[in-house]
């Protein structure tokens, strides 16, 4: 009898799947179990077995298509009479409705896949995977034609795709596992600069520093006086660092990178903004040392340059902190009933709830707003 | 003679063997020839024509029908001095004088620790199409392949008989010198050359999609598939072989790995036959770059019918070949 071929159920909230391969053509025999077709969800890609013997009578779906869960995808025309039709169906519900991973049909799996060594050798330098495609071949092998093909479909579907430098590879993980570990907590202030600013301005040009020099000399000065946040989670444990080595995170061409000032806190304001300036240099010219770029023990990362009121940033392992850094921008400030114009910057921490607590970090959001306050004392 | 006379004519395979043994028995007068039939009657497929009348008894030696006696004649004369050319009638009686081929003149130069060498070439013919019957038309190139110590050589144009026989006659080793008796006739222009190595393959035909790998008689059968695959647009590489040991692996590797489709033809009988030892080395060299597996069309594993049409048929042909070729490239 000709048996209807549907697409099964591949969970419980998938309601439809790409076909993203036939192992079978019309008028090649099939056994029962034996992998008919792959399909793709939402989630997962998944061989789909025959669920009787018989000859592929029809393939109604083609590769590419998505189909709706339950709607006919081809016929199987098998032996089988069609009498007791109700044992069947029973039998094909309980079979649908266990779709079996990829790992688990391959450990069953009866029939191999076929393909041409060279169709295999350019496939593997081009990334293809074979299974996901039809072979054109005798058995259905794969042939270097089969691949070539492929090939055309895939540069023209994937004309757009930017492949990861290492370095964005590494943020990539980096990040990843950071906010997939760490439970990231955030606390803004509002922290004014007129002061700063305007202390700023009475320098000279080239020597003049940054408002970002300025922060990181600040951060450093105030992370002395709140140690717990200059440290690194490890095994349970927090391990606090004696050095002070701000990162600030730099964009280069090949990707997000933190120029590391060591010893920050002990360093004059000028010195700071040097060596920010030298390292930046080095990385454009690409002679960065590893020391340049590692060993961070709390890390800068600031915006504001692109005109970015606030924002918050992840945490980069194994520091506890990361300073999200706004733009300079002027508010009306009301305090003691009065309201005035002042400069503020938006200064967010993400910190890592296993490391600190909220209270920590606004103590030391509040200590940095002081040390902010009082430029005289400690910048020039 | 002046054999710069014969540069761009039309001669036969069995002329151009003759004029390789007359022109270097002229300038090294110690080669001789020895075997039946080959002084008086001038060799059972006339190769050796008129040399006994120009060079005497003494050069060219009849001799009684005992192919053993023949080559180990031949042997120790080459052991002490002479570079002799045995001519053994029909490869198939090979059988006799194996001793004296595998045993002897094969291993001579190892077991006397490289002192003394073999010198000697065995003339000889096989190959089916001449109604010969299953003892005169076997292709045993197999046999002394397989035996190490042994150069062979199987020439298939007029211009290699001519190269191949006068580089075989400078060899301080033996070397089996397998002519095709289907072949004897056939003409072809004779092409001033420099002298052609043992081991350097010919591409007979330049094509793109398959290789055809053959040599000897069965070359022929190939180009002519080859032409006929042209007009309907299959464009198939030939690659003659020319020599068996040593063999061109180099040369079909590349071509199959250009092609990515391999064709083996040769006449001997499939099984175990040279046909297994190229696929081997084809599919070891150009693994990564096959598209189909390498087939072979070889005799039947079967004697030789001396019934033509049997024949035929127990061997490849041109139609053949083309049913094969299409098979592969399913075209």
């Amino acid at each position: 009898m000709l048996l209807d071929i549907k697409m099964p159920v591949l969970g419980e909230t998938t309601d439809e799947a790409e076909i993203l391969a036939w192992f079978k053509r019309v008028g090649d025999k099939i056994e029962r179990g034996e992998a008919l077709l792959e399909v793709q969800t939402d989630k997962i890609t998944v061989e789909v077995p025959a669920l009787e013997s018989g000859i592929v009578n029809k393939i109604i779906a083609q590769v590419g298509e998505t189909i709706a869960i339950g709607d006919i995808i081809a016929k199987l025309q098998t032996n089988k009479a069609k009498a007791s039709p109700k044992p069947k169906v029973e039998k094909r519900k309980k079979t649908i409705k266990t779709p079996k991973t990829k790992t688990q049909i391959a450990k069953n799996k009866t029939t191999r896949l076929r393909a041409a060594p060279a169709a295999r050798r350019l496939a593997r330098e081009h990334d293809i995977a074979l299974a996901s495609l039809k072979g054109s071949g005798p058995l259905g092998r794969i042939s270097k034609a089969d691949v070539v093909l492929a090939l055309k479909n895939k540069s023209t579907k994937q004309k757009n795709i930017h492949k990861l430098t290492a370095i964005e590879k590494l943020t990539a993980k980096r990040t990843q596992s950071s906010f997939q570990e760490a439970p990231h907590f955030y606390i803004k202030q509002q922290i004014e600069m007129t002061a700063i600013s305007n202390y700023l301005q009475t320098l000279a040009k080239p020597e003049r520093p940054s408002i970002n020099d300025v922060l990181v000399l600040a951060v450093a000065k105030t992370l002395k006086k709140h140690p717990r946040l200059n440290a690194s989670f490890k095994n349970g444990d927090l391990a606090i660092h004696d050095d002070i080595n701000i990162g600030v995170i730099t964009a280069t061409e090949a990707g997000l990178v933190s120029s590391v000032v060591k010893n920050a806190d002990r360093l004059y304001i000028l010195e700071i903004k040097n060596k920010i300036i030298e390292v930046r240099n080095k990385l454009k010219n690409k002679t960065a040392k590893p020391e340049d770029i590692e060993g961070a023990s709390f890390t800068i990362s600031n915006l504001g340059m692109f005109g970015v009121d606030e924002f918050s940033a992840i945490i980069l392992p194994p520091n506890v902190a990361i300073l999200a850094l706004g733009r300079l921008k002027e508010e009306v400030l009301v305090r003691n009933g009065n309201m005035r114009i002042a400069k503020t910057i938006s200064c967010t921490v993400s910190a890592d709830h296993r490391a600190l607590d909220g209270v920590m970090v606004a103590v030391f959001l509040h200590s940095l707003e002081e040390q902010l306050q009082n430029p005289e004392s400690w910048l020039i | 003679m002046n054999i710069t006379e014969y540069y761009g004519q039309t001669i036969t395979y069995r002329e151009a063997l003759r004029l390789a043994l007359d022109e270097a028995m002229e300038q090294d007068e110690r080669i001789i020839i020895l075997g039946e039939e080959v002084g008086r009657y001038g060799g059972a497929y006339a190769v050796s024509q008129g040399l006994y009348e120009k060079y005497g008894a003494g050069r060219v030696l009849d001799t009684p029908i005992s192919e053993a006696a023949i080559i180990g004649t031949a042997i120790g004369a080459a052991m002490t001095g002479l570079r002799p050319v045995a001519e053994l009638m029909y490869v198939d009686f090979a059988g006799i004088a194996m001793d004296q081929i595998a045993n002897q003149a094969a291993k001579i130069r190892y077991m006397f620790g490289g002192q003394i060498g073999v010198p000697m070439v065995l003339r000889t013919q096989g190959g089916p199409g001449r109604s010969a019957g299953a003892q005169h038309s076997q292709s045993l190139e197999a046999w002394f392949m397989h035996t190490a110590g042994l150069f062979v050589a199987m020439p298939a144009t007029v211009s290699d008989a001519y190269q191949l026989l006068k580089e075989a006659l400078q060899f301080d080793d033996p070397v089996i010198f397998i002519e095709h008796k289907g072949l004897y006739t056939s003409k072809g222009i004779f092409e001033p050359g420099t002298a052609l190595p043992f081991g350097k393959a010919a591409i007979a035909r330049e094509g793109s999609e398959l290789t055809i790998i053959t040599y000897s008689g069965a070359l022929r059968h190939c180009l002519a598939a080859a032409e006929e695959l042209d007009k309907l647009a299959i464009d198939v590489e030939v690659i003659d072989l020319r020599t068996l040991n040593p063999l061109d692996v180099d040369t079909f590797v590349e071509s199959v790995s250009k092609t990515g489709h391999a064709l083996i033809v040769t006449e001997d009988s499939l099984t175990a036959g040279v046909s297994a030892e190229i696929s081997a080395r084809a599919q070891e060299g150009a693994f990564d770059f096959l598209e189909e597996p390498i087939m072979r069309l070889s005799g039947e594993d079967i004697p030789i019918p001396v019934a033509p049409e049997l024949e035929l048929a127990a061997t490849p042909k041109k139609a053949d070949i083309i049913k094969a070729v299409r098979k592969i490239l399913r075209r």
